[in-house]
């Protein structure tokens, strides 16, 4: 049963008592939260996600509520995860978003038993491309960029590397766009479904973009990576791909790792293992067409 | 003169590169292949100079020079201790 099986109201309902225990691949989450943002926001970026049983092992329990003394002056939300508050509140305007990007903080500091790295990850013809990428590279655009052309999207945010196959494991979530990404996006993909922006965030404004169906449905087909890419996104630069060395290249993506430095011994070899079996490269650009193109060439042959 | 091995590693050679990560410190440093090669060559107890170079610098064509700076790299490196 997937969470679009619903009504809203039964969304609402459900949020706001025992929560709704949802699957995103590896993992099950519970969410618990009576702000009506949550659960409409939920209702359209989760909609193809299925359903865990009562029954069923939750990894992640996570709470949205509202400061109640806050109420009525400028509300915020509290973002706890399994009884813990590990942020501060934020303006209640930004729940989502903060469910988001607090979620995102819980897989990447609750799942050493993968090599975690930050970074798109995309897959078309068998091939998965990683892309690293710190804020402002241009990432989540190209990764958006590519999945409204057809590619399987992984995730916008992280790689996760088993430790002990190599294999990618999915987990498409909601990819994240940020200021002028949001406008260019639209113009993109117009069939793609936007959430409505939200202002004056710590990164600019936000806006959430649906996963396709067909990127949740394949959750459990895992995949090999193939080549790790570190975009640049750089107004009026030509696009240029360069192969960098594997050495480089490994020292790069440990950069990028949320947890190689946690894995010890295990993250070196890991990701020695990454870098055996994929290429690198540093990517340049700043035309979409132009970047998808070279990608579908690359994952052609 | 000798050298000897201060850290335990693990190596991992990747093309004209190999990632050394360094076990006690959690450290991952990039050496090229042929540093990688000498430091592999020095054990955890004193080996003299003139046996690096006789095990290194046949199979390598490594020269002289090129030893003692790489040598000199590793040290600085904090990777190996030079012994009187």
């Amino acid at each position: 049963m997937k969470l679009s099986d619903l009504s809203l109201l039964d969304v609402k309902k459900r949020l706001s008592s025992v929560g709704i225990i949802f699957n995103i691949g590896f993992s099950a989450v519970r969410l618990r939260s009576a702000l009506p943002n949550v659960a409409e926001n939920l209702y359209i970026f989760y909609a193809f996600n299925e359903l865990a049983n009562e029954s069923e092992f939750v990894d992640f329990t996570i709470t949205l509520d509202c400061n109640w003394l806050r109420r009525w002056y400028k509300p915020q939300v509290n973002f706890s995860f399994d009884g813990h508050y590990p942020f501060k509140p934020l303006p209640q305007d930004q729940a989502f978003a903060m469910f988001e990007w607090s979620f995102n903080w819980v897989i990447a500091h609750h799942s050493h038993q993968y090599l975690v790295i930050h970074s798109a990850v995309l897959e078309k013809n068998g091939k998965a491309l990683i892309f690293p990428g710190t804020p402002g590279s241009g990432k989540s655009t190209l990764c958006a960029a590519l999945t409204g052309r057809g590619w399987r999207l992984l995730s916008d945010e992280m790689a996760l590397v088993n430790r002990s196959t190599g294999l990618l494991q999915p987990i498409p979530r909601p990819i994240s766009l940020k200021n002028e990404s949001i406008n260019i996006i639209k113009d993109y993909v117009p069939e793609f479904i936007i959430g409505e922006p939200v202002h004056d965030t710590a990164k600019g404004s936000v806006a959430h973009v649906r996963v396709p169906e067909s990127s949740v449905h394949a959750t459990n087909d895992l995949v090999f990576p193939s080549a790790v890419i570190f975009p640049k996104y750089k107004k009026g630069a030509d696009t240029q791909l360069t192969e960098i060395t594997k050495g480089v290249g490994f020292m790069k993506t440990a950069e990028n790792s949320f947890n190689y430095n946690v894995l010890g011994e295990q993250g070196f070899e890991t990701l020695g293992e990454l870098a055996d079996r994929c290429d690198f490269y540093e990517f340049e650009y700043q035309s979409l067409d132009e970047a998808v193109a070279l990608f579908d060439e690359m994952v052609s042959s | 003169m000798s050298f000897i091995l201060k850290v335990a590693l693990r190596y991992r050679y990747l093309g004209p590169e190999c990632v050394i990560y360094k076990i006690e410190t959690a450290e991952t440093l990039l050496l090229e292949k042929k540093a990688a090669t000498i430091l592999q060559t020095i054990p955890d107890k004193p080996i003299s100079y003139s046996q690096i170079e006789e095990s290194i610098s046949v199979a390598n064509e490594l020269d002289t020079d090129s030893l003692n700076k790489l040598l000199e790299h590793l040290v600085h490196a904090g990777l190996v201790k030079k012994v009187a």
